[in-house]
């Protein structure tokens, strides 16, 4: 008896003991981190701190050729120079992987459709939404078909093995903290891990459609509605190609018939089996933020006589950014500029004789195409009176902390359905029951272009650059030493029929298929356009001369036609008003706008609040800024007129269906007041033009008042809309939020509530390139790094930072702070 | 005393040479194990070796070099401050050394009566 008591003690502190560990080293919560391991001090996230910014003088590292020699300036750029381009991209792989590693392997991660490996069930419906539409698939087809050329072979290698030379660095204590936070490993870096973070930027920038949402408005209110309220010419707009520019080409013709297929089934409506909260969103669809601009200017315009490239993509914004800073020198190439980190190159940027830059195309390059299929069991499908085999694709996905999750993806030569007929996919633009034809699906990449690019030295290597250029589609501008500038609309296009894949298409007949693909020389370009500058901000690409249909839903009117307007205005142009001109925060739409809508508000009805709001608006110069109150009330005022004006016409509950664009509604407004639309058919009366803006006015003021307190300081730009910067991983503490911004989304400076220009960059085509750019983030990945977020300051201030462009490793700049000295090791 | 330093010291160094956080548990039970101390005192002796181990490098490198990671986390984890992080590693380490210490010592007694 006394021997058994005496060991209650001993086993109820061991099972305590034991308790204690595998609460602590062990993740049990997907938000929670294993305590023991992640707080320890030696190893934990407390040695992820500001050491890791001392810069290392020499290493020794398996797998280069000769030595590389990197400089780096007080920005932490790294300069790398190297005697080949395979130690080059070796280089560019260790200094991005130091830098960035858990973002790549995130981001890599996420296009494979893997997350939820790491970060359990709540990531499982992103995952099987990329595996559905098939991203890893794309990946895998790309790392075995296009990274086969020697150029892009021997690059991505190179630039595999860099990064996985650091991964073999890494201990407990050097992992970065996100890897701790998640609790995993990073694996060896591959090539289908570049591909696969290709895939994803396709995903970013193309993955768009409005075919099922339009189909819908089609099936309900006629094509004659459709063709007025979606039109293929969008009005007010300045097309990236100047109207009149010949084309000069025979064009190919599409197979076919010449009209448009009608083709939805039935009337029925494509809407997904469950609620549909995103697509019932009373604002247009068309208008979801996107949005970059570049533009060239000749040096005939400018005050020095060079030619200027201005560039500033705008994207989500992210920390660690989406963009990582560099400068690649090797006998072959001298290039600055942005890399996303995870491949090789540079996407925008500047060398020695030219310099290029990026907008997103906006062409579609996505259609749906409905399947019939033989019965429940999805084995046969209909196409050209034949009953065709489906084959099945199985995705087996391992969630962490849950049960494993099998998916099976049927195919039809189309390509994946990814929502079966009756089912939803997380994201509501998807039609059931249709099959996906997609470029982004395609075995090609655009490795190729790039690396040509980065290479180029004149106009004609730089077009030859990019005939390799598939997509994701994009606006190329262009300018050289030569004081030539150029833009194409540039990517891998299908050939179609007019109107072709603006609705959903019949995935039984075989006319509604693409017919091949535009060819390159007859893709919207121009050289040194009589005006003097070519730019682009993800409008329409060329005027309705243009013999293809390429596609309709592009950006409205306002941010290319003020940049259009403010280039055609200069005759001396200079560095700070090309900088000045990125950061416009005029919105064109208000400027049109408010000169009709003003005059229609009956002061004497207005109550103090709605007095003193009208007020702002009349003495506000429709410019953006954070101690303005009239900005607020005029986007609150807008969104009232356009669910007044569509709400009542456009809505079935339950049914997604598109919402006309933002210059739709405008045009109504200032070319057909009495029109049909304006008048709420919900109501027995008859609702005129003043009568919808002074009851919008005053819903505006309520809902202002409402949400942001009574009139005052809190209506306020900065104050009452604020900008987040993210976490990729959406950690909270390791982003920014509420950052008092200008601009929105109209506005030449694009930015929103969690958008905006992610690189701003001018480049004086001088015979020594200059180059000033910032981007919202900073070079290290490493939250606890100085050089974390260390930029986002200044680009909230609107500064510059001078990019550093070396020719040589022994040249003295006092920007230079640092060298590291590459080694060759066996 | 000497046997919170013996034990420290060897936390000290068993962490500094491998990536286990665990040697906070370890040690302590080891150490009050080998010395045959009451099971408070083993209690005692794993809460302060470990808690100073970890409160002093944690302070260390949070007044050095971890200021802005620190910041960050405690951001993440909803603690305000910096110096919650310290308290909250402190926290940890003594209570799993204080528990492992105590086991320790309460296995060893335990086996002392069953031989004697």
């Amino acid at each position: 008896m006394h021997s058994a008591t005496q060991w209650i003690r001993p086993i109820l502190l061991s099972l305590l003991s034991a308790g204690l560990f595998v609460l602590l080293h062990f993740k049990h919560d997907n938000d929670i981190p294993p305590p023991g391991k992640f707080l320890n001090p030696f190893t934990g996230f407390w040695q992820n701190n500001v050491s890791t910014d001392v810069l290392p003088t020499t290493l020794e590292l398996k797998g280069l050729r000769e030595t590389v020699r990197i400089l780096w300036d007080d920005r932490r750029v790294p300069h790398i120079f190297a005697a080949n381009t395979h130690d080059l991209f070796f280089a560019q792989g260790y200094c991005t992987a130091r830098d960035r590693l858990w973002q790549m392997d995130f981001q890599a991660r996420a296009a494979a459709g893997r997350l939820s490996e790491v970060a359990g069930a709540p990531a499982l419906e992103a995952d099987r939404f990329h595996r559905r539409i098939g991203l890893n698939v794309a990946a895998e087809l790309v790392t075995r078909n296009s990274l086969t050329t020697p150029l892009v072979r021997d690059a991505v290698e190179a630039f595999c093995g860099g990064v996985n030379a650091w991964v073999n660095t890494l201990d407990e204590r050097s992992l970065p903290v996100e890897f701790k936070i998640l609790d995993y490993q990073p694996g060896e870096w591959t090539p289908l891990k570049t591909a696969l973070i290709f895939s994803n930027f396709s995903r970013t920038l193309s993955f768009s459609s409005t075919d099922a949402a339009l189909t819908n408005v089609r099936n309900i209110l006629g094509d004659s509605v459709v063709s007025l309220l979606y039109p293929d010419v969008l009005p007010f707009v300045d097309p990236v190609i100047p109207r009149g520019t010949p084309w000069e080409f025979v064009p190919a013709t599409p197979a076919g018939v010449s009209t448009p297929e009608r083709v939805s089934p039935g009337g029925s409506a494509y809407a997904p089996g469950g609620s549909t909260p995103a697509m019932e969103d009373p604002f247009g669809q068309r208008d979801v933020f996107r949005g970059s601009n570049n533009w060239a200017v000749s040096g005939t315009l400018t005050a020095s006589g060079r030619p200027i490239l201005c560039n500033d993509p705008h994207l989500g914004l992210t920390l660690p950014s989406i963009w990582y800073e560099i400068q690649l020198v090797s006998p072959e190439m001298n290039v600055y500029g942005v890399s996303s980190p995870g491949t090789p190159g540079v996407a925008i940027g500047f060398n020695k004789r030219i310099a290029f830059g990026v907008t997103n195309a906006g062409s579609d390059v996505l259609d749906w195409y409905k399947i019939t299929f033989r019965d429940s069991s999805l084995n046969e499908y209909l196409y050209q009176e034949q009953w065709l085999p489906t084959s099945k694709r199985v995705e087996v996905f391992d969630v962490r902390g849950a049960a494993t999750v099998v998916d099976t993806i049927v195919h039809t030569h189309h390509g994946p359905v990814v929502a079966g007929p009756g089912r939803r996919a997380v994201d509501q633009r998807i039609p059931p029951g249709c099959a996906l034809r997609w470029t982004g699906l395609d075995s090609t990449s655009s490795f190729d272009a790039f690396l040509k690019i980065n290479m180029a030295r004149t106009y004609g290597e730089f077009v030859r650059a990019l005939e390799g250029f598939n997509g994701p589609a994009q606006n190329f501008a262009y300018a050289d030493v030569e004081n030539n500038i150029a833009i194409w609309h540039n990517g891998k296009f299908p050939l179609r029929r007019k109107d072709q894949g603006k609705f959903v298409s019949d995935g039984t007949d075989p006319a509604a298929e693409w017919q091949g693909w535009v060819p390159r020389a007859h893709l919207p370009h121009v050289l040194n356009p009589p005006r003097g500058f070519v730019s682009s901000a993800n409008q329409p690409p060329a005027d309705s001369t243009y013999p293809y249909f390429l596609g309709w839903s592009y950006a409205g009117f306002e941010r290319s036609t003020r940049i259009n307007e403010r280039l055609r205005s200069l005759e001396k142009a200079t560095i700070e008003d090309m900088m000045a001109l990125q950061k416009d925060i005029v919105n064109p739409r208000a400027v049109r706008a408010l000169p009709v809508l003003l005059p229609l508000i009956d002061e004497h009805s207005l109550n103090p609040d709605e007095a003193k709001a009208l007020n702002e608006l009349k003495n506000w110069k429709s410019d953006y800024d954070t101690p303005l109150i009239a900005p607020q009330v005029f986007e609150y005022w807008w969104m009232e007129i356009h669910k007044s004006i569509w709400q009542d016409d456009l809505h079935q509950k339950g049914v997604p269906l598109l919402q006309p664009g933002a210059d739709v509604t405008l045009r109504l407004l200032l070319s057909d007041p009495r029109s049909p639309f304006i008048d709420n058919c919900d109501t027995p009366e008859i609702e005129t033009l003043e009568q919808v803006a002074q009851e919008s006015f005053s819903a505006a003021v309520r809902g202002l008042t409402k949400d942001l307190g009574p009139f005052g300081a809190g209506w306020s730009w900065g104050t009452s809309r604020g900008t987040n910067i993210r976490h990729l991983a959406q950690l909270p503490g390791l982003g920014r939020s509420r950052l008092q911004t200008v601009g929105n989304n109209t506005t030449v400076n694009a930015i929103t509530r969690g958008g905006g220009p992610s690189w701003r960059m001018v480049v004086d085509l001088d015979s020594i390139p200059k180059g000033w750019g910032v981007y919202p983030g900073g070079q290290s990945g490493n939250p606890g790094s100085a050089f974390y977020d260390n930029f986002v300051e200044g680009w909230l201030r609107g500064e510059y930072y001078d990019l550093v462009f070396l020719n040589t490793p022994e040249e003295m700049n006092r920007h230079v702070i640092g060298a590291t000295t590459l080694m060759v090791t066996q | 005393m000497k046997n919170v330093i013996i034990s420290a010291a060897l936390i000290f160094l068993l962490q500094a040479a491998t990536p286990y956080w665990w040697w906070v548990m370890v040690v302590p039970l080891g150490v009050a194990f080998a010395t045959r101390v009451s099971t408070w005192g083993g209690f005692r002796l794993g809460l302060i070796s470990a808690g100073a181990v970890w409160i002093l490098a944690s302070l260390v490198l949070f007044l050095t070099q971890s200021q802005i990671i620190a910041m960050r986390i405690a951001a993440m984890m909803n603690l305000g401050s910096g110096w919650m992080l310290v308290l909250l590693t402190a926290v940890i380490a003594m209570l799993t050394g204080g528990v492992a210490g105590a086991t320790g010592s309460a296995l060893r007694s335990s086996l002392n009566r069953l031989f004697s």
